[in-house]
């Protein structure tokens, strides 16, 4: 893995991911591939059955156990050291919480944040986080077929 | 004043009552049935039901011409979006919220929020001085 960061002489690249949900694990999967590292958070064991287990195995994501809401849980799981940091779970108040410890304590370089709620999406893109909306995505697709 | 209150839990409808007694106009927001209804049965038409971390419900309650919301729930990320939506979206003079987790209190202060009330900490203070007091008299005993 490091092969692929000949560079970097503190490993590769962290990727802190908040909620294993259907688009954490998916998110996980492809930048553990693309040569992340990907911690994934979730507050339920269960949620981390659905990451496939030769990549858990092999280190290149990392599962655990802790609130993505929580500064304490996010220094646990070394959050502080991530260059990227992404909330994906499916409450957009508990993305916007965690995107903004992310961002003005943690002070991660790149904070995605997951907001289906298109209000929220426009005030927080004011308040400096990077957002992304699955709902004005699917809108703008079927915009798109509908005109094509 | 017209005042929106987040919530109408024990905290919630407490202040409520407190405003209403002083002849301040309020709006309770709160998204369960049943807590809606006894707060209607009790002080009239005051409450919105909805989710406050949606910009149309508290458009609905009359955020834009709100001049405080307090936001109540025990749920530390409900309160700082229905802060910063009143703040930011409609203006809002000024937002209070309970800080359920204490170390998010630093957090909402630096976000905005003006006034930010420590739940754990004011329990903790009020349990030291109880206990401090006890054990005084215990030892005043001998």
């Amino acid at each position: 893995m490091n092969a692929r960061f000949p560079g970097a002489g503190l490993g590769p690249t962290r990727v802190v991911i908040v909620g294993c949900g259907r688009t954490g694990a998916d998110i996980a999967v492809a930048l553990s591939e693309a040569g992340y590292l990907a911690l994934i958070l979730d507050t339920e064991m269960s949620a981390f059955d659905i990451l496939p287990s030769g990549l858990i195995e092999d280190g290149d994501i990392q599962p655990i156990l802790g609130d993505g809401t929580l500064e304490s849980d996010l220094r646990r799981a070394f959050a502080q050291d991530a260059s990227v940091f992404i909330a994906v779970s499916g409450n957009d108040a508990a993305n916007a919480l965690s995107a903004q410890i992310a961002h003005h304590v943690l002070h991660i370089p790149k904070v995605i944040c997951r907001l289906n709620d298109l209000v929220m999406k426009e005030m927080y893109e004011g308040l400096e986080l990077t957002t992304v909306s699955p709902t004005s995505l699917v809108r703008d697709l079927i915009i798109d077929a509908t005109n094509g | 004043m017209y005042v929106l209150i987040v919530g109408a839990g024990r905290v919630g409808s407490s202040i409520a009552r407190w405003l209403l007694a002083g002849d301040h106009e309020i709006t309770i927001i709160d998204n369960d049935p049943q807590r809606c209804s006894a707060i209607e049965d009790e002080l009239g038409g005051v409450v919105v039901m909805g989710d406050a971390t949606e910009a149309t419900i508290l458009a609905r309650a009359g955020a834009s011409r709100a001049d405080l919301l307090i936001a109540t729930t025990r749920r530390d990320d409900e309160n700082l979006v229905a802060c910063q939506l009143a703040k930011h979206r409609f203006g809002a003079q000024k937002v209070v919220a309970l800080v359920n987790v204490p170390e998010h209190v630093e957090l909402f202060a630096r976000l905005g929020i003006d006034v930010t009330v420590n739940v754990t900490e004011l329990l903790v203070d009020r349990i030291q001085e109880d206990l401090a007091g006890m054990m005084v008299e215990d030892v005043g005993g001998f």
